[in-house]
């Protein structure tokens, strides 16, 4: 088993290459890079090879990080497999689909009052990669990203209003889903 | 309205935000075998390419040699000489055993090489060459993914081989002509004793008479500044995913007032739909260095000093109007090592075959930038690249040496190198044909 160390020096430890502490770094966020990758490609199989494929990016490319202090390692995780996986839609050529307007529900089910805090993450999981390619990329960069609509719109090459749009309609989706999820369980 | 979806956005972050997924163990085992591979041929591999490369450049040069040799010219002048000397008493053929001590010792020096061995020397050589041969093939089988990359390479030393020959085969006709405007006395060759620890300095010149470029999809990036990309690989930070002040981790160094960051994703974001290429062309080495060279006796000698090579590489990658330019210049030191053998030496001409290892540390490098954003071009000033790693190379060359006078001679050596991958991923020539043919020329001065 591998000692834990301190974020700072599995940095410096990666940065020299020392294969153990690459192999710690997987072991501790292959896991959550692993749901990065699920809820953008929205494939469970492909999600696979992306990460991998990031991960080998990261250790050899590991050279190139500075530590910002906490949580800048994380972020740096998270942005190249982004990258990777918005890479990987893009040579599907998914990002370029237009989406349908019908499967959009009439009205925003008012989920509020609801309490969906109940519903586990894995389901939650489950919704956002059953949202249409293009819905799911913008929520995924506004809402786990934290990006703005302006930013989304340069990723993606996309005007600022059809990122919001695609937003609103990625979280209406959302919402319905999870109200029929509460219903079915009521 | 508008706040709560603000507070539900935010509530399905925080729920998300830290969620892990499992993940299949294959994936690790995966990784780990790629990081277990080095990047390059095994070491073992390596050097028995490196042996056989240089017996594929040095043996067929050789044979020439030793074909075309002026010893078997002399035989005949020889043999001539004898029968004048002796008379009708001597045949020409005679067994040399029986001849008188006179002449024997008049044949003994105008040999240099000994008649004998000439036809079991190429024999022997051309046997080893087909071995050698051999083992390369081998060895390239054996690499299933550098095989068709090591394939160019062995078509390109056979190329240069051939080339190599012939300019061999030149050198050596010259020979025999200046012998025989300088008659007799120019068979005195290498007189033996004289060249005892003697010293030599030279100065030298080589290149590698090959550029390199390619072209492929996506954006590939020369290392960075306090960042380096992955090698051969699109820089994760730079592919899409746009920079945040927050946590960008490259410098960013106001161009023309945008900032880097700003420009590159301009770049991105207008390539976003179109077609990305990167064209990364490394420019031709050079080096120049000073060397000293001690004869340890009549045939061995070993040779250090100091080398300086320069190494340029550009990269353009992009769409058609939005683009990034990089230039990368390195700055090389080394010391090199080398054995020489000398192989055949007259008084004005020596051949030998030379073998040895370099050690270089990159002493100084820089990246510039140049951002083409439609019309507007933002240039990023210079900065520091520093690759820590020695830069380690074996190489082997057939050496050629032509005497103005006493003390100056003038010499040429063609030979191929092999550069260990250095470990950094600073992309150079050298990475991406460790296997080079050069061709070095120079200067020795002796005393």
């Amino acid at each position: 088993m591998l000692r834990t160390i301190s974020e700072t020096e599995l940095t410096e430890r990666c940065k020299q290459g020392d294969k153990k502490a690459f192999q710690q770094l997987y072991e501790q966020y292959a896991g959550l890079l692993m749901a990065v990758c699920i809820r953008y490609s929205g494939e469970r199989e492909a999600a696979q090879d992306i990460l991998h494929d990031g991960f080998l990016k990261i250790f050899r490319s590991f050279a190139q990080f500075s530590y910002r202090g906490e949580g800048s390692l994380r972020a740096w995780l998270i942005r190249i497999m982004v990258n990777e996986s918005l890479e990987f839609l893009r040579r599907k050529k998914q990002l370029s689909q237009t989406v349908l307007m019908e499967n959009l529900p009439d009205t925003i089910p008012d989920s509020e009052e609801r309490d969906w805090e109940q519903i586990p993450q894995s389901q939650l999981m489950r919704f956002i990669e059953e949202l249409p390619t293009g819905y799911r990329t913008v929520f995924n960069l506004y809402v786990l990203e934290e990006k703005s609509h302006k930013e989304i719109a340069e990723i993606l090459g996309i005007t600022e209003r059809t990122s919001s749009s695609q937003l609103y309609r990625a979280k209406s989706l959302l919402m319905k889903k999870i109200n029929d999820y509460i219903k079915k369980e009521q | 309205m508008k706040e709560e979806q603000d507070k539900w956005i935010e509530k399905f972050r925080n729920r998300m935000n830290n969620y892990s997924e499992s993940v299949p163990g294959h994936i690790w085992e995966q990784l780990d075998a790629e990081l277990e591979r080095p990047k390059g041929v095994p070491f073992y591999t390596r050097w028995r390419m490196v042996a056989a490369v240089a017996a594929l450049l040095a043996v067929p040069s050789l044979t020439i040699w030793f074909i075309h040799s002026p010893s078997a010219d002399y035989t005949e002048n020889v043999s001539e000489q004898i029968s004048r000397i002796a008379g009708d008493k001597l045949s020409v053929h005679q067994d040399p055993a029986r001849m008188p001590d006179l002449i024997k010792e008049r044949i003994k020096p105008s040999l240099p090489v000994p008649l004998s061995s000439s036809p079991m020397a190429v024999a022997a050589v051309s046997s080893e060459n087909e071995t050698t041969e051999g083992i390369v093939i081998e060895a390239l089988q054996k690499k299933e993914a550098q095989e068709k990359m090591e394939a160019m390479e062995k078509k390109d030393t056979r190329q240069e081989n051939k080339t190599g020959t012939s300019e061999g085969g030149k050198r050596i006709e010259d020979t025999p002509v200046r012998k025989v405007r300088n008659s007799g006395y120019s068979f005195t060759a290498s007189p033996a004793g004289h060249r005892d620890k003697s010293w030599e300095v030279g100065i030298s010149v080589g290149n590698v008479p090959a550029s390199v470029s390619n072209t492929s999809p996506g954006y590939k990036s020369l290392p960075r500044p306090k960042s380096q990309s992955g090698e051969m690989m699109s820089d994760p930070s730079y592919s899409s995913f746009p920079v945040d002040d927050m946590d960008y981790n490259h410098v960013m160094s106001p161009v023309n007032g945008n900032s880097e960051a700003y420009v590159l994703n301009q770049i991105l974001s207008n390539n976003v739909w179109n077609t990305v290429v990167s064209d990364i062309k490394h420019r031709m080495p050079i080096t120049v260095g000073a060397s000293v060279r001690l004869h340890l006796d009549e045939r061995w000698a070993c040779e250090t000093g100091l080398t300086y090579t320069f190494l340029s590489s550009d990269i353009r990658a992009g769409g058609d109007s939005y683009y990034y330019e990089t230039e990368q210049q390195l700055h090389y030191v080394g010391i090199p090592v080398k054995v020489s053998y000398n192989v055949w030496e007259s008084n004005r001409f020596s051949f030998y075959i030379s073998a040895g290892g370099t050690v270089e540390k990159c002493v100084s490098g820089k990246t510039k930038n140049v951002y083409t954003t439609g019309d507007e071009k933002n240039m990023s000033g210079s900065e520091d690249l520093k690759v820590k790693p020695l830069q380690w190379s074996v190489s082997s060359a057939v050496g050629a040496q032509f005497k103005l006078s006493r003390q100056i001679g003038i010499y040429a050596e063609p030979g191929v190198a092999y550069y260990f991958n250095d470990g950094s991923e600073v992309q150079t020539i050298r990475k991406e044909h460790p296997f080079n043919f050069n061709l070095q020329v120079g200067v020795r001065f002796s005393y």
